[in-house]
């Protein structure tokens, strides 16, 4: 994480502290321990003889564990430090820390050791707004060994419970050590932190249906040793890539979660705002990391389609066969003050869904999945037709039914002013946005493919196929701004243009609802001046007059969207262009020490000379996880092939020479071998 | 006096439901908490057909609960996942099932897809020369 603060985690339990690893409220950033979106931990204050702690240096060993070194006092007299602190934490089913003081001294140290406790149960999904009040009631209880601190509201239940294994005294505020260390020697203690969600009859709402409640350190680090393992091996000359690419790996292993309801195991969106499910961000990486990780696809896919709509709800925006967006667990999702238990407000991931599982199926040719998923497919694929196209001219539209917490644009840009004119102004609703257009296009010609190989319905292939070919001309009619040789980023409520310059003309080429001779000029505006920071695509031209490289969707940088950009241009044949992107990218993600955040910002690279960091970006982000997987097979040239893995490679000159060993499919592992000859900009 | 929960039960046997992908079935037994009483209910599905009893012997899954809550979950007015977390119902078994009694649910709200389609179409209406 950024800014001097310290995250470890296991998909959406993490804590945030700070560099000497207490935790105390702090203005815009979620500092805690946090599990299913529920700040279990909020204050963890450590003091000896009244005295705060000073940092010597932090010890990143696992994701899911730390060490931090520490001695009493401010860091301006800290020199002559006659004791030191050593922390050492780790989170999984449950939070542990091991303290350990050490007595330097030539004389016995008597020492108070203090540790402050606090729970508030803070909703992370609301937890900026601070005029939410917590209607509940917050209580504690008392052991010999332990503090339990307790939040109730009804039926609803969640509890803290920090337990000691050296004698204390414990207050509700807290546990206090009173110790005497002999020269030369230490004292330590073990706290272990459980995290409650209890359901009525006060049993964990986790305990009957995860299994992986009972894991333990050892397990976890057998888990991503496996995980490691089963990845195809990548060597080289670039020590840039092997880092960024080895990066990736840990951190897809560490965001993934289980649900409470499903054995599944997927990724959460990202660290620390959005650490739960959200359709969109799993589906893309699941695609991004096919080559690599493949296990992801399927559960996500069967994750994703026992969620999928079944009726309709205008708070949850649910609709029969639309994938959820987002799924949250705090008080307002339980209480349903707000929708996301779960939500459905967002547009691309239904038939991002369809995508995937067809990209699944041409690396795996797991027919069986295609089979078990039919339903929820056709599902998918029919709601684009009868509910998803509002304006009943053949897009797929959106505008929110939810008007007090639904979202207002329901792309991936879904900020409240991702998507305006080239003067600022906003359009009216519904609108369509360019790329959702592609996906739908895309679904349909993939669901044409497995409706004629898996499901044996020749007729639903047809049909699919002449609604994609009209869908490609009727898009290409009405998005095409003639004068500026793009495509609009929007259709309006009245079916105009917003002709604004975007970066999501490139999922365009991904998704090849872009005809031959319109591509060049699709590849120029991408990787010309106005879209290319020179370190990737901004999301809005400069410009335009909502244009800021700080601003959230309307000129950063995002490394999945510029992933999905660059396979795209390969498609199309622009392998220098995509090599440009994929170079300054991996350059990019090491002054992020290999891992790319959600987004930074969009400054010209000639003026800064880095990548700006944007406050509060997602670290680490399972799509930005993926976009140095999807870019590797975007150079590699990766694809599948009539039952075989075709590789056609287009390296940048600077990554010299990479192997990419054992890379799984249905041909079993194959390796692919590459030297750099592209020339880069 | 409206009953939900017995409209829902009765109504289920005769085909007025969403239909069932074949992954769905098993039976659901549902224990609903009435005054000092527990009433219960055992939903079968089968190839997208959904038998109602009383009385049987075995369940896949358990979902326990007030009526009062059941009602409102079967009226479509409140959600099964956010009353998991509630605490307010609990289930045990085969979750599969749970899937299988949301797919049963009722909707709520309005589709706005024909509203906002009249709307396209007077436009389109009006655009014509």
């Amino acid at each position: 994480m950024t800014d001097g603060f310290v995250s470890i985690l296991d998909g959406n339990t993490f804590v945030v502290s700070d560099g000497r690893g207490d935790i105390r409220p702090t203005e815009g950033m979620p500092t805690g321990l946090f599990s299913f979106d529920t700040r279990f931990v909020s204050t963890w204050t450590l003091t000896l003889n009244g005295e705060r702690l000073s940092p010597l240096s932090v010890d990143d060993m696992q994701f899911f564990e730390t060490r931090f070194f520490l001695v009493p006092g401010a860091a301006t007299h800290y020199v002559n430090a006659k004791i030191s602190v050593i922390r050492h934490r780790w989170v999984g089913a449950s939070f542990n820390e091991e303290v350990t003081v050490l007595n330097h001294g030539e004389r016995p140290a008597e020492i108070r050791v203090r540790l402050e406790i606090g729970a508030d149960f803070a909703d992370l999904a609301v937890i900026n707004e601070p005029q939410q009040k917590k209607t509940g009631r917050l209580r504690h209880e008392i052991t010999e060994n332990s503090l339990r601190l307790i939040y109730e509201r009804e039926t609803y239940h969640r509890a803290t419970v920090v337990s000691t294994t050296s004698p204390a005294s414990i207050d509700p505020n807290g546990m206090t050590f009173d110790v005497v260390i002999e020269p030369q020697g230490s004292w330590g203690t073990s706290l272990h932190v459980e995290s409650m969600m209890l359901g009525s009859r006060h049993q964990d709402l986790r305990l009957t249906i995860d299994p992986m409640q009972g894991r333990d350190r050892r397990r976890m680090r057998q888990e991503l040793r496996e995980w490691l393992d089963r990845a195809p091996r990548l060597s080289g000359s670039s020590d840039q890539l092997d880092r960024t690419y080895q990066r990736s790996l840990v951190d897809l292993a560490a965001l993934r979660y289980r649900e409470l309801t499903s054995t599944f195991r997927v990724p959460v969106a990202g660290l620390p705002w959005s650490a739960t499910l959200f359709g969109r961000d799993s589906i893309l990486t699941a695609l991004q990391a096919l080559p690599f990780t493949p296990e992801l696809a399927p559960e996500t896919l069967r994750f994703l389609g026992a969620l999928q709509g079944t009726r309709i709800d205008d708070f949850r925006e649910e609709e029969p066969g639309r994938i959820p967006h987002e799924v949250r667990y705090g008080e307002s999702a339980a209480f349903e003050e707000l929708p996301h238990a779960p939500y459905f407000g967002s547009v691309d991931a239904t038939p991002l869904f369809v995508v995937l599982l067809d990209e699944y199926e041409r690396w795996s040719g797991d027919v069986d999945l295609v089979r078990e998923l039919e339903h929820e497919t056709r599902a998918a694929l029919t709601w684009l037709d009868e509910y998803a196209d509002l304006m009943g001219n053949g897009y797929v539209w959106y505008e929110r039914r939810n008007t007090r917490s639904g979202r207002e644009n329901q792309c991936w840009k879904d900020s409240w002013d991702a998507i305006s004119y080239p003067d600022g102004r906003l359009p009216s609703f519904p609108r369509a946005t360019c790329e959702v257009q592609g996906y739908a296009y895309d679904a349909k010609l993939r669901g044409a493919r497995l409706a004629r190989l898996v499901w044996n319905d020749p007729a639903l292939a047809d049909r699919l196929e002449r609604e994609a070919a009209e869908l490609k001309e009727r898009f290409n009619r009405d998005f095409w701004v003639a004068d500026g040789e793009f495509y609009a980023l929007a259709l309006d409520g009245d079916g105009r243009q917003v002709d604004t310059l975007s970066s999501n003309i490139g999922h365009l080429l991904w998704s090849g609802i872009v005809p031959p001779e319109r591509a060049g000029k699709i590849a120029e505006h991408l990787v010309g001046a106005r879209l290319f920071s020179g370190w990737g695509v901004r999301t809005l031209t400069e410009g335009s007059a909502r244009y800021n490289p700080i601003g959230y969707h309307v000129g950063t940088v995002w490394p999945f969207d510029n992933s999905f950009i660059a396979w795209g241009l390969r498609r199309y044949g622009f392998a220098e262009e995509a090599a440009t992107i994929a170079e300054s990218m991996i350059e990019a993600a090491q002054y992020f020490h290999g891992r790319l955040p959600s987004h930074f910002c969009g400054y010209d690279r000639a003026l800064t000379k880095y990548p700006v960091r944007y406050p509060g970006a997602g670290s680490p982000q399972a799509f930005s996880a993926g976009a140095p997987l999807l870019l590797l097979r975007t150079m590699l040239g990766l694809e599948p092939h009539e039952g075989h893995l075709a590789v056609e490679p287009a390296l940048p000159e600077g990554l010299g020479r990479v192997e990419l060993l054992d890379i799984p499919g249905r041909w079993g592992r194959q390796d692919a071998f590459a030297r750099g000859r592209v020339e880069v900009r | 006096m409206a009953d939900p929960t017995n409209d829902f039960f009765s109504r289920l046997p005769r085909g007025d439901h969403p239909f069932l992908p074949d992954k769905y079935s098993g039976t659901l037994r549902v224990d609903l908490r009435v005054d000092h009483r527990t009433e219960h209910w055992y939903l079968t599905v089968l190839d997208n057909d959904v038998q109602v009893s009383r009385r049987s012997n075995q369940a896949d899954a358990i979902l326990q609960t007030d009526k009062a809550l059941f009602d409102e979950l079967v009226s479509g007015r409140r959600a099964v996942k956010a009353a998991l977390l509630r605490g307010a119902i609990t289930v045990e078994g085969d979750l599969r099932m749970l899937n299988a009694f949301r797919y049963l649910l009722p909707g709520t709200g309005l589709s706005r897809t024909r509203e906002v389609r009249e709307r396209g179409r007077r436009l389109a209406g009006e655009a014509q020369p």
